[in-house]
């Protein structure tokens, strides 16, 4: 068990792994209290990176980010801010884009040598949901390769005291919790036991549920929206 | 909890504290002046931190209000923008990068996500709630610790810099103002503590390791390593808010 007074600082310098990591990660997205907690921690530690020598860093790194900045878009939070009510269609396709430079963001595993004649990209999925009140809820990519999964909600509002939870709805399967959404761009890594059912033709969906996610395991609120994956 | 003492003092600057702020004289004021009203308000927070708490001197000042502006401009899609974050801020990055990864080349392919990631996230940034140096200095820790993590094992690392940006959009200008005056504060506490606590605590920040990494360098049971650091933590946060 985790010792709930200093569990913000053992967030904030990454000292958890595990169930504790996943139990500050809930609290962070649902618990505001808490979230203050670990941005006062944060404001209080950064001085300590006074102590780090500054190292100049090759050339080459700024060529590097320069070539993968042309490739990516325009910067994705300003979206947020500025222009409230995109049109779906207009929302995925800047999505897309920019799940696809984030999804870039992560180191690769490093590629067999003896498959590397024609290396293909990693197959990408994408969803984007939509449902009667929400007609543009989120948009989730998927990269099998590394079983990441990339939410981004794009008009999310959960009442207090409730909570928004994305399922997996395998073709003739029971849902499949993907965990609780929260407001901003969030990242996750799926189990294997999950990811095999993550194929394109699957459902993905997402409903209203008591704070910190369904207690059952299993879809107990009104489902808010719906869209299938597909290979990009 | 303990920190709303803090945040609910005062989350916007009242006139007069502006009037006195300004009444300081420091040109960094006066150029917050310029900007339009928007940008004021977190223009004078910079002002607020830097005058009133005194810990922090013009030319400083200047250079934090010149990154501020430019990464609103990088929010915008300005690529020159972010080529002025980036000479102004990398050595420090590239620092901190190579402290935890010890390894230069992956410092350095580190260091371009972290600039890939702030061309995508300035908007995010909110200068009344942290300072941007800061900002970009917590993103850069948190990015190599993700590939110190998946050097280990790869898919375990989730990116927790990701995770932070979901957090409330409660104002907290003040306790940053706070922390910025105390920024001699943290030294100070560690150094309360003891030997032990401190040591691995600053490893822990330092290095980006995880619990049961400091316990199997220290030799140590996972659980021992845990106590001590939490008994440390919470001494620490008792320093810290006095």
């Amino acid at each position: 068990m985790s010792d709930e007074r200093s569990l913000a600082a053992e967030y904030v310098l990454r000292l958890l792994e595990g169930e504790e990591l996943i139990e500050a990660r809930n609290r962070i997205a649902n618990d505001p209290d808490f979230a203050a907690e670990v941005r006062w921690w944060e404001a209080r530690l950064a001085p300590l990176i006074d102590e780090v020598a500054p190292m100049t860093p090759s050339p080459a790194v700024w060529q590097g980010i320069a070539r993968r900045m042309g490739s990516a878009g325009a910067p994705l939070l300003s979206l947020r801010r500025g222009l409230k009510r995109w049109r779906a269609a207009a929302l995925v396709s800047a999505m897309a884009a920019a799940i696809l430079l984030m999804t870039n963001l992560r180191p690769d595993p490093p590629v067999q040598p003896s498959r590397s004649t024609s290396v293909q990209p990693a197959p990408l999925l994408l969803a984007s949901l939509a449902g009667e009140e929400v007609p543009d809820a989120l948009t989730i990519a998927y990269r099998p390769q590394s079983r990441e999964l990339i939410v981004s909600p794009a008009r999310l509002e959960a009442p207090t005291g409730r909570s928004r939870e994305l399922w997996l709805i395998p073709a003739g399967g029971q849902p499949i919790s993907l965990g609780v959404v929260a407001t901003g761009v969030q990242r996750r890594t799926i189990p294997a036991s999950v990811s095999n059912l993550m194929v394109a033709g699957a459902t993905i969906a997402l409903s209203d549920e008591p704070s910190g996610g369904s207690p059952s395991g299993q879809p107990t609120g009104t489902v808010l929206a719906t869209g299938p994956l597909s290979a990009v | 909890m303990m920190n709303n003492e803090r945040h609910g003092r005062s989350s916007a600057l009242a006139p007069e504290k502006i009037n006195s702020i300004r009444g300081g004289g420091a040109a960094i004021c006066d150029q917050a002046s310029l900007y339009s009203r928007g940008d004021f308000a977190s223009l004078l927070a910079i002002c607020h931190r830097s005058v009133v708490s005194g810990g922090m001197n013009t030319g400083k000042a200047q250079a934090q209000v010149a990154l501020v502006t430019a990464l609103r401009s990088v929010s915008e899609g300005d690529e020159a923008a972010l080529r002025q974050v980036f000479d102004q801020t990398s050595a420090k990055l590239m620092g901190i990068c190579f402290r935890i990864l010890k390894d230069h080349e992956e410092a350095e392919d580190a260091l371009q996500d972290v600039y890939l990631s702030v061309w995508k996230r300035a908007g995010s940034f909110d200068p009344e709630r942290a300072s941007p140096i800061s900002w970009l200095a917590s993103i850069a820790r948190n990015r190599a610790i993700d590939y110190l993590r998946s050097r280990r094992s790869h898919g375990t690392a989730v990116s927790d810099e990701e995770i932070l940006t979901v957090a409330d959009e409660r104002p907290d200008a003040l306790a940053v103002a706070v922390a910025q005056n105390d920024s001699e504060r943290v030294h100070y506490c560690l150094s309360t503590l003891e030997e032990q606590a401190r040591d691995v605590i600053r490893t822990a920040f330092f290095e980006g390791l995880s619990y049961s990494a400091l316990a199997a360098r220290s030799g140590v049971p996972l659980g021992t390593m845990k106590s001590w650091i939490r008994r440390g933590l919470l001494r620490l946060r008792t320093c810290l808010q006095a």
